[in-house]
């Protein structure tokens, strides 16, 4: 029962972070990349920013998704949960890494205002750098998990069994 | 609970908030770029009556003698933070016909950027309107062609046609966003002799 129960678990968490890490990037950039503002017209993403983007987005959001199904799968206070969960950690901090060298955070876009062509160009490199900061926290977190875990397996251990 | 286990808890909290801190900063400045790009808000307004562009040459040389070129505009920073390193860069540029001496009727028709300024205007702190004038002169020429070159009788008119080069660059919520605002191209004018 408590294996359905984790795999049920595991399955919910991948389609979380499926959703959080794919779906919802991918359609931002879809929205940004036409955007019709009034009076300023509209504001195109440029193709190849594009493509990079959605490209890095499903590669590092598939591996985060399946590593999630691994980690939320196995129980509570397990190694192979302490072992999984910093791998997602790491591929989390490529992923937020892939935006950076995709592009994502130098974000180009084309403009045509009256009939006057230009172009707005954001950058967010000094965002992503600090979310990767609160990562490489949250690292530390969990190989604080492993240790404690390889630790205090046995106290762990008695823990499930009276539960 | 293990103390382990309250360290811990202790540890993502702390983690959570500074999470919560960048998100809710990156936020508030996407909705304050909102509020001062608004062009219903007049946030952004660039004064084109005090406005003034003087070009003098000598009659006898040709040579470019004086040259003023100012455009003061006003920016309210109506967001949640300071905007910080503001810069503004113009580039001026002017499409003529090239007297040739040589084979007489056989012109050139010639574009050359000759103007080029950035300057930068510091911080306007949130909730202020900043007033600035953007100033050039014959400092920040490049190279003008001499006078003498250029066809003042050309057909169809006007004998010289100016272009600008836009580029505004600040940063905002806390030097986590860059932003960078650039127009190409754009007809400023025309000058005609005759």
């Amino acid at each position: 029962m408590g294996a359905t129960k984790n795999m049920i678990r595991g399955t919910i968490y991948t389609s979380v972070y499926v959703v959080t890490t794919i779906i919802l990037p991918f359609l931002f950039f879809n929205w940004v990349r036409n955007l019709e503002i009034p009076s300023l017209g509209e504001i195109t993403l440029t193709q190849e920013s594009y493509e990079n983007i959605i490209f890095w987005i499903v590669a590092f959001g598939l591996i985060i998704s399946g590593c999630a199904f691994f980690s939320y799968s196995s129980p509570k206070q397990s190694i192979r949960r302490a072992v999984f969960a910093l791998i997602q950690v790491i591929v989390n901090c490529l992923y937020l890494w892939s935006y950076k060298f995709s592009g994502a955070t130098e974000i180009l876009f084309t403009f045509n205002i009256s009939g006057y062509p230009g172009f707005l160009s954001l950058n967010l490199q000094t965002m992503v750098l600090v979310y990767m900061g609160v990562y490489f926290l949250t690292i530390v977190l969990k190989i604080y998990d492993l240790v404690d875990f390889s630790i205090n397996r046995k106290k762990i251990r008695e823990n499930r069994m009276k539960a | 609970m293990r103390p382990s286990r309250v360290f811990r808890l202790l540890f993502r909290i702390f983690i959570l908030l500074l999470t919560l801190s960048v998100t809710v900063v990156s936020l508030l400045g996407g909705y304050s770029a909102y509020l001062i790009l608004d062009p219903s808000s007049k946030n952004i307004g660039v004064d084109y009556t005090d406005a003034s562009f003087d070009v003098d040459f000598n009659n006898l040389t040709g040579e470019l003698t004086a040259f003023n070129f100012s455009l003061p505009f006003n920016i309210t920073n109506a967001g949640y933070f300071d905007l910080k390193d503001l810069q503004v860069g113009i580039e001026i540029g002017m499409r003529y016909e090239h007297v040739n001496y040589t084979i007489p009727g056989q012109n050139d028709t010639i574009f050359i950027k000759f103007f080029e300024k950035h300057q930068e205007f510091g911080t306007i702190t949130k909730g202020n309107k900043g007033l600035f004038n953007f100033i050039g002169d014959l400092s920040n020429i490049i190279s003008f062609p001499n006078a003498t070159k250029i066809n003042w009788y050309r057909t169809p008119p006007p004998d010289i046609e100016f272009f600008a080069n836009f580029t505004i660059g600040l940063t905002y919520s806390l030097g986590l966003h860059s932003l960078s605002f650039n127009m190409h191209n754009i007809s400023i004018g025309d000058y005609s002799y005759l």
